[in-house]
């Protein structure tokens, strides 16, 4: 006969350690399941900057190509946005997926540091000048001009070589991206909206909004592309970030910042401290017979590049960058008529020609005062793609998502 | 004496319910231990993760600068093999320590 007793008790120690047991499985339930979580999130976004990295080195493929198995599955893709490409990789397991949006151009190595056509006069120089890196000109030889009786002095280093007929041949990419300029159009009141600011991802397709008003003093953000029907005035209460803007005319007004692509065909004006952050582009593309011009005031900043294009060599005249003093110009400048430069210019600069005004006269092919140093580039700066290369090399710019 | 007696009325144990009550304590114990080993493994402790880490640090420090730190990870618990592909670097990183191995890790960077 079995008494019940100490049975009893050694039912309540089972009971307590069972107890115990249970929590100790669930508490260890929980740590394992976080874990997990964090070390798989971890490894995505690892595994999402490697994609990135392999994507840039090979823009051709779609995902990483390897015979091994892979725990982390991979694709990308790169479509172009403007003067850019848009690079979006995406990372995945079973039920977690991590994606990111990167700006990227073709890298060029250029250390150039002026390109001027060997079309008539060679280039001469006035006052402090400063020209670092390689250059072609049209003759080896940098003659001084005495302006107003002031000293000359002249930097020269890098080797010079004679320049051809003609300025390089512009991208295939910056071509096609004046063509290229569209997406679905939507009225602007159905862009999704956040505090204000427009924004549309860039894991969506790009959309266009026709303005009805030139007048632009919004806040827009994303992969979105602004029209109007003649010209569009850039206030400087708007608030753009990595937008792109395709007008006949496009003025940004004093004051402005931003990060914006203008695409114009017959005029771009900058205003007074403007700040376009990198990376912005002001382009032109004039096949008319009829004038274009960029017109930069002082003190703002550009960094990315200023290009205008399109023209034939017999209407240069035309065709005119004008560029005020004590402007930053982190970019490099490809101009295909005629370019007055007043500021220094940490880039690489592609003209066919040069002009210097004074008060009382016009040099032409005369740079006066200023410096070209394509070295002083900031460290993270990558070029526009602005030449045809074969260069299959990219490089991030910017994460936008 | 009667007053004694009648505190002292509890009965002995039979030897079989102490037995059978034992049993069961041990089992449970038993499978108490076994649930406490399958938990607190090695996988398990923050040190694995702390050293886990450490291969995935890699990556970041192998992006800001190849050269000049791959000298840190020239001892015999590193063993970094690199591979490159025209712009490209595949690395596959394998660290172990005086207890155990981790898991391989491979990822690209670009070669500059």
């Amino acid at each position: 006969m079995v008494k019940a007793h100490s049975l009893l008790y050694a039912i309540y120690v089972c009971l307590i350690v069972s107890l115990l047991c249970g929590a100790l499985l669930y508490i260890a339930n929980m740590y394992n399941q976080l874990n997990i979580y964090y070390t798989t999130h971890e490894e995505l976004y690892i595994q999402n900057q490697s994609l990135v990295n392999y994507a840039l080195a090979n823009p051709n493929k779609k995902t990483i190509e390897i015979e091994e198995e892979q725990t982390v599955g991979s694709s990308y893709e790169l479509k172009p946005y403007g003067l850019l490409t848009v690079l979006t990789a995406k990372s995945f397991v079973t039920n977690d997926t991590v994606t990111s949006v990167h700006f990227a151009a073709a890298s060029t190595n250029d250390k150039l540091c002026v390109f001027l056509t060997n079309l008539d006069r060679s280039l001469s120089y006035s006052g402090d000048v400063k020209l670092i890196g390689d250059k072609k000109l049209p003759s080896d030889f940098i003659k001084p001009i005495y302006i107003d009786n002031k000293p000359n002095k002249l930097e020269n280093t890098g080797a010079t070589s004679v320049s051809a007929n003609s300025l390089p041949d512009i991208s295939e990419s910056l071509k096609k991206s004046f063509t290229q300029l569209n997406g679905l159009k939507v009225p602007i009141k159905e862009v999704p909206q956040n505090n204000g600011i427009y924004y549309n991802s860039f894991l969506r397709p790009t959309i266009e909004i026709n303005l009805e008003d030139p007048i632009l003093s919004v806040s827009l953000k994303g992969n979105i592309i602004i029209r109007s029907s003649d010209s569009i005035v850039v206030k400087s209460s708007a608030n753009l970030n990595d937008i792109i803007l395709s007008d006949p005319k496009i003025i940004f007004e004093d004051n402005f910042k931003g990060t914006v692509q203008a695409f114009a065909t017959k005029k771009i004006n900058v205003g007074i401290n403007v700040e376009l952050g990198y990376p912005s582009s002001l382009c032109i593309n004039n096949t008319t017979l009829e004038k274009s011009s960029i017109i930069i005031k002082s003190n703002s900043k550009i960094y990315g590049a200023i290009v205008l294009y399109g023209n034939t060599t017999t209407d240069i005249s035309k065709n005119s960058v004008d560029i005020e003093k004590d402007i930053i110009l982190a970019c490099d400048i490809y101009c295909t008529g005629e370019l007055t430069l007043r500021s220094n210019v940490y880039g690489t600069v592609y003209t066919n020609k040069f002009v210097h005004k004074t008060a009382s006269s016009g040099y032409d092919n005369c740079l006066a005062d200023l410096e070209i140093n394509p070295s002083k580039r900031p460290a993270h700066f990558v070029s526009m793609p602005l030449l045809s290369n074969n260069d299959i090399n990219y490089a991030a710019i910017k994460k936008v998502l | 004496m009667q007053q004694l007696r009648r505190f002292y009325s509890l009965q002995a144990n039979s030897l079989l319910e102490s037995v059978v009550a034992l049993s069961i304590i041990s089992v449970c114990l038993y499978i108490a231990i076994l649930i406490y080993a399958a938990i607190f493994t090695p996988k398990t402790s923050a040190r694995f993760y702390n050293s886990f880490n450490k291969t995935s640090e890699v990556f970041f420090t192998m992006q800001l600068a190849q050269d000049s730190l791959i000298e840190e990870y020239d001892t015999d618990n590193w063993e970094i093999t690199d591979e490159t592909q025209g712009g490209l670097k595949k690395i596959t990183v394998n660290y172990k320590d005086i207890l155990q191995s981790y898991p391989q890790k491979s990822f690209y960077i670009s070669n500059e």
